[in-house]
């Protein structure tokens, strides 16, 4: 065993976890609503990035952990979610996506409302919505992340921006 | 340039997206010279940074250094629950075999594919646009095969759930054909990997993507092609052909893509085609002073819903006898637990949940929820099969949403089956005949070949094909199996048997003989719905409308164990009302369900069947004793003190359930109260009430049912949109975005230009 490319490993790794290994949670949960399962799903992520040749994830490793991370919480979430009492899951979702009363502005209270408006649309526009606005990918990386084309990825943000532009419109009148 | 502000592109410029250096610029120019479009830009901007506020707004999940160390070692280190069961392999069934028959008959394109497959090698910035699906699939492919250390599964589920059609028509929609193809594909590549020539290798698996890879495709396309007609880009050919018979001119979209179709429900001529439905008359209040028990069978059909979701995407309001409410409830899946003692062991086939509430469309009634889920059987504790599809083939069937439709959910379903089971396909048009012998499903390409032929032409004579198909399911009758025969059709029999009675007698004599009739209804226009859902009745069968790829896969993939073998049969609910607590009560939807009460207790009646995972949902709505009503009434009997009769205070009703065994003739009594303090706010409730209960709103809503006390499409929406839970399939938020539709082509709620709609505004 190499032990001084293992240690060297062992460096770009960790690098890697904290560089997005938050991002990754985050992005689990909004699939599975789980913020446990969000943590089990990244841990499997890294593994398989332990298992991956570096030449074939070098140079495009977000996108990478963010298809692996999407495909493994959506099977999670085939496999187990259904099981999850649906009042359990809500419940944790509430406590976290509400700010507590002191902190409602009117700021945050746009915020809280845009992203309610979001969860109204249809799940493949929310996904896309979400890793181009929260982790600022761009088209072609979502397109990877989601297996869709550019093409297709851009269709769907636009129209997931024309609706939330339409209701937007709608409640302020 | 000529540039619609409805045109992607501009939001990919907005975005700064765009990189072609040239098209940039051609973009840049229109913009410069449309105030329109400036304005469209800045919207979408002003949008873009609300939105990655709205997200930075979002509370990160914190972790511990001690997760992230643990995140970062190469070998897990702790026990993991849920995630662990799935890296297990599970072992390979002939699955494999089925499919490396499969391969050989492919034809001759292996050459290029090969070609193409080294092509779409992943390279290190390789994630330029890619303009087929099937690249990304190859691809995928690749990445999967070059890392053999992998877990197989996971690779081969990392295909699956990789196509853009898994993505596009909801991530989560159970692909287990396509799964399992994949898993051996990818495990024959990995076992082969050190032996015999690598070319041979190559080819087989390129064999095997292309096998796997058509049926994707064709979804892929279609996923995409729905997705594209929106308004400013015209339909794909595949789209315009699909609709080509659809009575509103072909500018449907997905109800939920957010893009409207103009109003134009009322403006089409009340003949346009010959569908027919059976009247609903709704049910009233009744007090239980004169009608103390409710009795009814229980209905496991979905077909209603499908078809209203066809006509609300079409551009129409389902007509009111097209909306039978409680198929509508019963298409959702809901999170009502299931026995979890399997049936060998003596499990009871459902378990009864029981929940009250406040009727969301009035404040002083009350909604109790009855529902039944069915013992989820796992896939290997099916019984072997002995199916028989019968095929309207007649002309009127010659559709991309009919014939073609159909096959593609037979090939679904026949490569879930095995050699356990057999498969024969009856067709009937003009003439009616054997298409295929009953065949062992191990034999996949036989049965491939029968389908790829079936061709749609003449007219049809569904008496005599249906007496064919029933003829061969007796020949091949299994014991104790599931014997069935699956009708697939648009419900057009226009030739010979044509008498509903003469059908119906015929389904019912060969459901008494144990082989049931599955009904799977396809296309639209020519529809005969009430033909259909009475068959399917009298067949102790389930009824299904099918009206897209998405549908066929919830049919056949979602809902199979369902739709296919049942658990109980003779399901029969009767609740009795304690007139101290219940003013008057009404039984939602379940019209053409009711039952005489003393049927409840005679074991000859029959009644619905349950299968595997099936969720059953009945609501009552209650006016409870303290609240005034003018339902008729009448004095309190004087003669009628019987022996059991005595004050309970605090109970609202007894609900009883009577079922048997699939092979019994006796049947069983499940008996439970339901006390007035169980009552829950409805904002309260769980989102599963909730959300039953808003689907009748629609459903009620769609009917204009005079009991909804006016409860807004809006509201429906909000209530709705709120009670989404996890929501697998996706189900639920499309319902909402058929809310909106709903609302959208309702005259009285739509806001319209007087000036445009003439005469149809009151």
């Amino acid at each position: 065993m190499k032990d001084e490319q293992r240690s060297f490993e062992s460096n770009w790794m960790r690098s890697i976890v904290d560089a997005h290994a938050a991002d990754l949670t985050r992005y689990a949960a909004s699939i599975l609503y789980d913020a446990d399962g969000a943590k089990d799903v990244v841990q499997d992520v890294f593994l398989r990035l332990w298992q991956e040749p570096r030449a074939n994830v070098e140079g495009h490793v977000l996108p990478w952990l963010f298809r692996v991370c999407r495909n493994r919480a959506l099977d999670v979430r085939r496999k187990g979610g259904r099981m999850k009492r649906l009042d359990e899951a809500s419940a944790e979702r509430a406590t976290t996506d509400a700010p507590g009363p002191e902190t409602v502005t009117e700021q945050q209270d746009s915020h809280a409302q845009i992203l309610q408006m979001m969860q109204a649309l249809p799940e493949n526009q929310q996904e896309v919505v979400r890793l181009k606005f929260q982790n600022g990918m761009s088209y072609k990386e979502i397109a990877s992340v989601t297996e869709l084309t550019v093409t297709n990825v851009g269709f769907l943000l636009h129209t997931a921006i024309n609706t939330l532009r339409a209701r937007i419109v709608a409640s302020g009148e | 340039m000529k540039l619609l502000p409805e045109d992607p592109r501009l939001t990919a410029y907005a975005l700064g997206e765009i990189e072609d250096q040239q098209e940039r610029s051609a973009i840049k120019s229109a913009v410069a010279q449309s105030t329109e479009l400036q304005q469209a830009v800045a919207a979408i901007r002003d949008m873009s940074e609300l939105l990655t506020k709205g997200f930075a707004a979002e509370p990160i999940p914190e972790l511990s250094e001690f997760e992230k160390a643990r995140m970062g070692q190469p070998t897990a280190t702790r026990e993991r629950s849920g995630v662990s069961r799935i890296l297990s392999w599970p072992v390979l069934s002939s699955v494999a075999a089925v499919l490396i028959i499969a391969f050989v008959v492919l034809p001759q394109r292996s050459a290029l594919k090969e070609d193409f497959a080294y092509q779409a090698e992943p390279r290190k910035e390789d994630f330029a646009d890619q303009k087929l699906p099937i690249e990304s699939l190859i691809s995928k492919f690749q990445i999967a095969e070059e890392n053999p250390a992998l877990d197989v599964e996971i690779a081969a589920k990392m295909l699956i759930e990789s196509s853009p059609f898994q993505s596009i028509a909801r991530p989560d929609l159970e692909s287990n054909e396509f799964v399992e193809s994949a898993r051996s594909v990818t495990t024959l590549r990995v076992a082969e990997k050190q032996m015999a020539s690598p070319v041979l290798i190559r080819k087989r698996v390129v064999l095997a993507k292309e096998a796997d890879s058509d049926v994707l495709l064709e979804s892929l396309e279609s996923g995409i092609s729905m997705d594209y007609s929106a308004p400013g880009k015209p339909a794909p050919p595949k789209m315009v052909k699909a609709y080509a018979s659809a009575p509103a001119p072909p500018a449907m979209m997905l109800a939920d893509n957010g893009m409207r179709a103009p109003n134009q429900a009322r403006e089409l001529p009340a003949t346009f085609n010959t569908e027919k439905y059976a009247p609903i008359e709704e049910s009233g209040f009744r007090s239980p002073l004169v009608a103390a028990l409710s009795t009814f069978s229980i209905d496991v059909d979905t077909a209603s819903y499908a078809n209203v979701r066809r006509f609300l995407n079409q551009g129409q309001l389902p007509p009111a006898d097209a909306l039978r409410i409680e198929e509508m409830i019963n298409y959702f899946p809901y999170a009502d637990a299931a026995p979890t003692k399997s049936l060998d062991e003596g499990g009871a086939p459902f378990a009864v949940h029981m929940a009250q509430t406040v009727a969301p469309w009035n404040e002083s009634h009350h909604l109790l929820r009855v529902a039944l889920k069915g013992y989820e059987m796992p896939w290997e504790e099916r019984p072997s099969s002995n199916l028989v599809f019968l095929l309207d083939v007649s002309g009127s069937m010659n559709n991309a949403n009919k014939l073609p439709l159909v096959k593609e959910a037979m090939d679904l379903l026949v490569r879930r089956l095995d050699g356990r089971d057999r498969v024969a396909v009856v067709v009937y048009a003009g003439a009616s005949g054997l298409a295929l012998p009953s065949t062992t499903a191990n034999n996949y390409d036989t049965i491939q070949h029968a389908m790829d032929n079936l061709k749609a032409g003449g007219s049809t004579n569904g008496g005599a094909g249906i007496q064919l198909a029933y003829k061969v399911a007796r020949e091949h009758f299994i014991d104790g199996g599931n014997n069935r025969v699956i009708l697939c059709t648009d419900g057009d029999f226009n030739i010979g048997q044509t008498n509903s009675g003469d059908l119906t007698d015929i389904a019912e004599a060969a459901a008494d003989e144990g082989i049931s009739l599955t009904i799977l209804g396809f296309g639209m226009g020519n529809y005969k719905d009430d033909l259909l859902e009475e068959l399917s009745n009298k067949g102790k069968g389930s009824y299904a409308y099918v009206d897209s790829r998405a549908e066929a896969r919830k049919v056949f993939l979602e809902d199979l164990t369902g739709n296919l073998f049942k658990i109980a049969k003779d399901v029969k609910i009767q609740v009795e009302f304690n007139p101290a607590q219940v003013n008057s009560y009404r039984l939602i939807g379940y019209e053409n369900r009711r039952l005489k009460a003393e049927d409840f207790n005679n074991d000859k009646k029959k009644a619905g069947d349950i299968g595997p995972g099936h969720t059953v949902v009945a609501l009552y709505e209650i006016i409870p004793a303290t609240v005034d009503s003018d339902v008729p009434s009448v004095d309190a009997l004087r003669y009628q003190q019987s022996v059991e009769s005595k004050s309970a205070p605090g109970e609202v009703a007894t609900v009883k359930l009577r079922y048997k065994q699939p092979d019994a003739d006796v049947s069983q009594l499940i008996t439970r109260t339901v006390s007035s303090d169980e009552l829950v706010r409805f904002d309260a409730t769980h989102e599963d009430v909730r959300f039953s209960a808003i689907v009748a709103a629609f459903g009620m809503r769609l009917a204009e049912s005079e009991y909804l006390n006016g409860l807004s499409y809006d509201a429906i929406e909000s209530i709705a949109a709120s009670s989404l839970g996890i929501d697998p399939g996706g189900h639920r938020s499309e319902f909402v975005g058929l809310v909106r539709r709903a609302r959208e082509l309702s005259p009285a709620e739509a806001p319209l230009p007087v000036q445009s709609r003439g005469t149809s505004q009151e």
